[in-house]
């Protein structure tokens, strides 16, 4: 199966999270290395490793890396795992959820990172207005890009997001949501916002929840 | 990540789709072999090869097959895959859905399979509502087994199964749908069918595609 199309836009949000004076940076799913380049761009002293699973987005992403190099970081090697520490900063922007075991994944980060080191990350909201929408319709069809990417094998919303941080040892220092706000949205989260009324939950919270599109966290050591 | 829980569970709407004059049937996610076992009391002459990921189950389930191999269906060589062939019943009971791939699977089963065979899969209803309850109020939680199992990696409708299997080749023979009652069922099919009318969807087919817990489907080359 082909990976998400590679593009260069960077995520903003989540390089304004990866902290200043930040040694040494990983970023798993780094495609062609956009977002390495504006980092150094910014912070020219600081080692950037990419990884990507597809072997042509490593090599584009190598002009823009001190190392970058193609791997499944769920098959790494404990050996050349090793390799990439110490190491303060891992970003996963937009990668998480194409992992079979995301958690693992954050318990075998969180046991080497530097003591001072964080986890930056964007992942998809699952409780999307959108998505929701897609179940209730049937039409949860999957793509080759955006919500229902066809890469994207585990679905996480905020709570479960949480949960999976707290379980795995990380605290959540910084979070945001990202949002658009199409045409269809207010329709959607008002008929969102009675079916939960419907169930005894929260209305605001449940529309609160299906808004963000994404969520961005830096996440700490626990 | 450990597979789903050994159970000893027989599907028998499964095993009631499967031909009776089947020559050879390839069980994929065999487990300990419960199928090959019932189905080989009543039809003696039939082969039966068990496929399971999990080599513990694949050895189990050499008791009760023609041949028991462990292997994930996704990676098998050229090889072994052939070995599976001349074949005219493959069985994915709830398996479907833990594959990276399933297209892919599909349309390399449909160019081997005897021209007379068939496919048979069970496989979980995304579209359920206790699915969408469960994205609504953002409990959307990985669990050992059930609809939520966390080595479910693939999300289908009644919609999107359909679109599947004629992308991938086949035509549906037969369909079925298993549900279980549960108490909050009415009230919750009801407060989706609102939802539904509030997005400008059919109410009645929203209530209708919500209420399967499984589809079972057996499948002919198109």
């Amino acid at each position: 199966m082909q990976q998400t199309p590679a593009h260069d836009n960077v995520n903003l949000d989540l390089l304004a999270l990866i902290p200043p004076g930040t040694r040494r940076v990983v970023e798993i799913g780094c495609a062609n290395g956009a977002l390495a380049r504006a980092w150094r761009a910014k912070a020219p002293a600081s080692e950037f490793i990419g990884i990507d699973i597809d072997p042509e987005y490593a090599a584009r992403a190598a002009a823009h890396c001190t190392r970058a190099f193609a791997a499944d970081i769920e098959q790494l090697p404990d050996a050349e795992f090793a390799t990439l520490f110490p190491s303060d900063c891992w970003v996963f922007g937009d990668c998480l959820e194409h992992l079979r075991d995301p958690w693992e994944a954050l318990r075998r980060i969180r046991a080497r990172i530097d003591a001072d080191g964080c986890v930056v990350t964007c992942i998809p909201n699952a409780q999307h207005w959108s998505v929701q929408w897609r179940l209730l319709s049937g039409q949860f069809r999957y793509e080759d890009s955006g919500l229902l990417d066809r890469t994207h094998i585990r679905w996480f919303t905020r709570q479960t997001m949480l949960e999976m941080f707290a379980g795995t040892g990380w605290a959540v220092e910084q979070g945001a949501a990202r949002s658009l706000n199409p045409p269809q949205q207010a329709q959607a989260l008002a008929a969102i916002g009675a079916f939960a009324q419907a169930f005894g939950l929260d209305p605001a919270q449940a529309q609160a929840d299906a808004t963000p599109i994404q969520y961005v966290f830096r996440l700490r050591p626990t | 990540m450990h597979q789903t829980p050994l159970h000893d569970l027989v599907n028998v709407e499964l095993m009631s789709m499967i031909p009776p004059a089947s020559r050879r049937l390839v069980d994929v996610g065999c487990m300990q072999g419960s199928l090959a076992r019932v189905w080989r009391e009543q039809h003696p002459q039939a082969e039966v090869i068990g496929i399971d990921i999990d080599a513990d189950y694949a050895e189990l389930a050499k008791k009760h097959c023609t041949r028991a191999l462990a292997g994930d269906i996704e990676t098998l060589d050229d090889a072994t895959f052939g070995s599976l062939f001349p074949s005219d019943c493959w069985i994915f009971g709830d398996c479907m859905e833990h594959l990276r791939d399933p297209w892919a699977v599909l349309r390399r089963i449909r160019a081997r399979i005897d021209a007379d065979g068939c496919v048979l899969i069970c496989i979980p209803n995304a579209q359920h509502w206790s699915v969408q309850w469960r994205l609504l109020s953002g409990h959307f939680r990985y669990e050992d087994s059930g609809m939520l199992d966390r080595t479910h990696l693939r999300w289908f409708t009644r919609q999107t199964l359909l679109e599947m299997f004629a992308e991938t080749g086949w035509a549906v023979a037969q369909g079925m749908t298993r549900s279980i009652q549960a108490p909050q069922q009415e009230g919750m099919l009801n407060a989706l069918a609102n939802c539904a009318q509030q997005m400008g969807l059919d109410p009645e087919q929203a209530k209708r595609d919500a209420l399967p817990m499984w589809y079972l489907f057996r499948l002919t080359p198109a």
